[in-house]
């Protein structure tokens, strides 16, 4: 990654990334998760295991092995006390974050569970299993099942009321308790990544036509922004539900919602990741994002409210970045790399 | 970092692509497969790990078939790729009716797949006994043969040699640049399919296409052992008004001899021909027309002329000797069998409405107006072109451009330098509907 080092060398004197720990995992890590009020750190594997590692000591508070049938993990955590995790063997888990005790588990058959995710309030759980979104509340009772959607379901969020929100080819569906959607907002094209702001206003997607769409959720209005080189797969909304951090491509294009914008607005452009951006995080309560690339490259940035702005941290992993996540107070930052590195650093000037 | 190569399988439900799954797990000991299935096969897959994908065609929004790609295959091997150390090959194998270019175009199309896997090739299964009623009905059929790097004509024991001989020619007339193998229960070699590398510019040209092999305007020759002087040469009735021929001595009774007097008799049947009627004379080395208007059998006159003893004919037939049973007898009454024949396949014979054109220049052709009536064609017909191939000698480049594509995808890079080799272009486009005057009438005005 010459590129990366390259370009972020210049920046060395401002880096904010300090070196905490590293852990490396038995195989492929897929999932990264904050647990237990940022005193957690768990990843996912390919092998299908969990792990949870005390982020102040990096040792490892419990793991299991075996939580899934080896493939892809994926992982959210509910609140400060529960992690929720979907596996390649059809199989949704909670687990108590603390001890790692299995809480509830539900088959849902051959499918393979690309995502999972727990309302803002920690009160539901979600995944998709194929065409079928599913619903349970935290206790995994209160199943429910969505509509059969025209396509695999590639993304499931929640708008902050906790209505559910799948994206799928052709459509993001909002549901209420009915198993048809309440409202659909349509694109003809494959959306394969969802975003919600975090006030509820705006659902956004990355297209695999190298597009981001997005809609105003009162009113249906809707608009794509073109030019991507790439499919923006990573996407993500500040908590002022303000800038629109999206990948696609090497570098970071950030949208500013309000002032009439983003429509017939120049974005913001955060050019350093010299390989695709695969994954974007804004620190809590803040405009610091964190990106993380193929080429191993873990950067920090601070934005201006036009969305531009500048690296102050940057750090290369061994390998592609799978994923990125700030601690909830903001203090560190987790990343999970290629080469089976689960790595955390402290951040602050 | 490596990519994995992948080979996707295609072909009409019963061709046997299960089959031929199954032996290429069981003889590639060394290598451990990932298999992406799409349908239920006729038998089950015994080894490897197999995954199950539901057939999801993604569409964009801006309604290009060229753009599409299959939103299954991304999710299945984005997701196999993070268990990378645990197989070192995937082989795709789509539905029967499956239109392969979504399937390739995913390869070269999505950013992620493109970064961890190389498409290998496209390997076609046909059923030898089928297929001839599955090319007139069928559109996937025809395409899946059109995308094919590799055809394997399967279940030829089921099929007489030169049926086989036919439907090959008929398949390289739709594609002209794919290898070709004869099989039965799938019994072909995995080397010959796997590892094939024929998307890598590189290597991809280095096997000769074979759409250059030259169209016979006849059918069917006998070789035959002559004395000078008259025999008789007689035709049974069939469904054609007229049979052109020729008669061209031949220096040995070898199959080569046979296909270079095949080309001396192009020329022959490039002539006019004259209107032979029963009892007329025809003498070697003219192309007569020869009228079958009798009620059962024609006979011709054959005046074989002063030589010294016995001699070696050919004689050319435009139409099957199975349709009309031609036989040479000597004045005597004596039938003369052939010392050896063989049947030419005319592309004639089938009006295809995928075909492979062929266009060779020597010299150079001018870059940019080569670039915009590159463009203008995927434009205007990238949907109906399925597969291109070729190199180029680009005025003022001085290594040779090799370049190849799917629908409109195309891509090119510079090859090896010329040096003292003559300067000259090679291109050949598999498509539907393709008019080859138009395309070669483009290419020419490219030249400079």
């Amino acid at each position: 990654m010459p590129g990366l080092t390259g370009r972020v060398a210049q920046r060395r004197r401002a880096g904010v990334l300090r070196q905490g720990w590293s852990h490396l995992l038995d195989d492929y890590p897929t999932a990264l998760a904050w647990a237990c009020g940022g005193r957690l750190v768990m990843t996912g594997d390919s092998s299908g295991a969990l792990t949870a590692v005390d982020a102040a000591r990096s040792d490892i508070v419990w793991s299991f092995a075996d939580a899934h049938e080896p493939g892809p993990v994926h992982l959210a955590a509910g609140g400060p006390s529960f992690v929720v995790s979907a596996g390649a063997d059809g199989v949704v888990a909670s687990r108590d974050a603390a001890t790692g005790a299995l809480r509830w588990r539900h088959e849902l058959g051959a499918a393979w569970l690309d995502t999972i995710s727990v309302s803002p309030d920690g009160s539901r759980v979600a995944t998709a299993a194929g065409r079928h979104a599913h619903r349970w509340s935290a206790d995994g009772g209160d199943a429910w099942t969505s509509f059969e959607h025209p396509s695999t379901v590639a993304a499931v969020a929640w708008t902050p009321a906790g209505e559910l929100v799948t994206a799928s080819f052709g459509a993001v569906c909002v549901f209420g308790d009915d198993p048809e959607p309440k409202a659909r907002f349509e694109w003809q094209g494959s959306l394969v990544s969802l975003v919600l702001s975090p006030d509820g206003d705006v659902v956004a997607c990355g297209s695999q036509d190298n597009t981001v769409h997005f809609w105003r959720t009162a009113t249906g209005t809707d608009a794509a922004m073109y030019g991507y080189p790439a499919k923006p797969s990573a996407l993500a909304f500040d908590d002022a539900s303000r800038l629109l951090a999206t990948g696609g491509g090497e570098a970071v294009t950030v949208w500013v919602f309000g002032d009439g914008g983003p429509e017939g607005s120049t974005p913001g452009v955060l050019d350093a990741h010299a390989d695709t951006v695969t994954s974007l995080a804004f620190a809590p309560r803040s405009t610091t994002l964190a990106s993380g690339g193929r080429d191993g490259g873990v950067l920090v940035w601070r934005l201006g409210p036009d969305g531009n702005g500048k690296a102050v941290g940057f750090n290369v992993c061994d390998g592609r970045i799978e994923a990125v996540a700030w601690r909830p107070d903001g203090r560190s930052l987790a990343a999970i790399d290629a080469s089976g590195h689960l790595t955390t650093w402290r951040t602050g000037s | 970092m490596s990519r994995v190569p992948v080979t996707i399988l295609t072909g009409f439900l019963g061709a046997g692509k299960t089959t031929l799954l199954n032996r290429i797990l069981t003889e590639h000991h060394g290598r451990r497969i990932a298999v992406i299935e799409n349908e239920f096969g006729e038998i089950g897959i015994d080894q490897g790990l197999v995954v199950n994908a539901d057939e999801e065609v993604f569409e964009m929004s801006n309604g290009c078939i060229c753009c599409t790609v299959r939103g299954d295959l991304i999710r299945v091997l984005g997701n196999l790729g993070k268990r990378r150390d645990k197989f070192d090959y995937v082989l795709v194998e789509t539905t029967g009716l499956a239109d392969p270019g979504p399937v390739a175009q995913t390869f070269f199309m999505d950013d992620d797949i493109a970064a961890e896997y190389a498409l290998d090739g496209i390997v076609t299964v046909v059923d030898a006994v089928h297929v001839d009623q599955q090319l007139g009905r069928s559109r996937e059929t025809e395409e899946q043969i059109a995308f094919a790097d590799v055809v394997v004509l399967n279940k030829t024991d089921l099929v007489e040699e030169r049926r086989l001989d036919e439907l090959e020619a008929r398949i390289r007339s739709m594609n002209g640049v794919t290898a070709m193998h004869r099989a039965s229960f799938g019994s072909v070699a995995v080397d010959v399919l796997l590892d094939q590398r024929s998307f890598d510019l590189t290597v991809a040209l280095d096997r000769r296409p074979t759409f250059l092999e030259p169209e016979y305007p006849f059918e069917w020759t006998g070789v035959y052992r002559l004395d000078p002087g008259t025999h008789t040469l007689r035709f049974d009735a069939g469904p054609d008004p007229t049979m052109g021929l020729a008669v061209l001595p031949l220096p040995e009774a070898t199959i080569e001899a046979l296909e270079a007097g095949a080309e001396r008799c192009v020329r022959v049947f490039a002539e006019p021909p004259a209107c032979v009627r029963v009892g007329d004379q025809v003498t070697p080395g003219h192309h007569v027309d020869a009228a079958l208007d009798a009620v059962d059998q024609t006979a011709v006159t054959l005046l074989i002329g002063e030589g010294t003893g016995e001699q070696l004919y050919g004689l050319f037939c435009e139409h099957l000797a199975e349709e009309y049973h031609p036989t040479v007898t000597t004045a005597d009454g004596a039938t003369i069998a052939p010392v050896i024949e063989r049947a030419w396949v005319a592309a004639h014979e089938h009006d295809e409405s995928v075909t492979s054109v062929g266009i060779e220049a020597d010299g150079n052709v001018d870059g940019d107006r080569l670039n915009q009536w590159l463009g203008k064609l995927l434009d205007d017909k990238g949907t109906d072109l399925f597969r291109m191939k070729g190199f180029l000698a680009v005025a003022g480049e001085t290594d040779r451009v090799v370049f190849q594509g799917v629908h409109m995808l195309l891509d090119s890079q510079p090859d090896r330098p010329w040096g003292d080799e003559p300067r000259r272009n090679q291109l050949v486009f598999i498509g539907r509907d393709l008019d080859a005057d138009e395309l070669r009438a483009g290419f020419q005005a490219c030249l400079v």
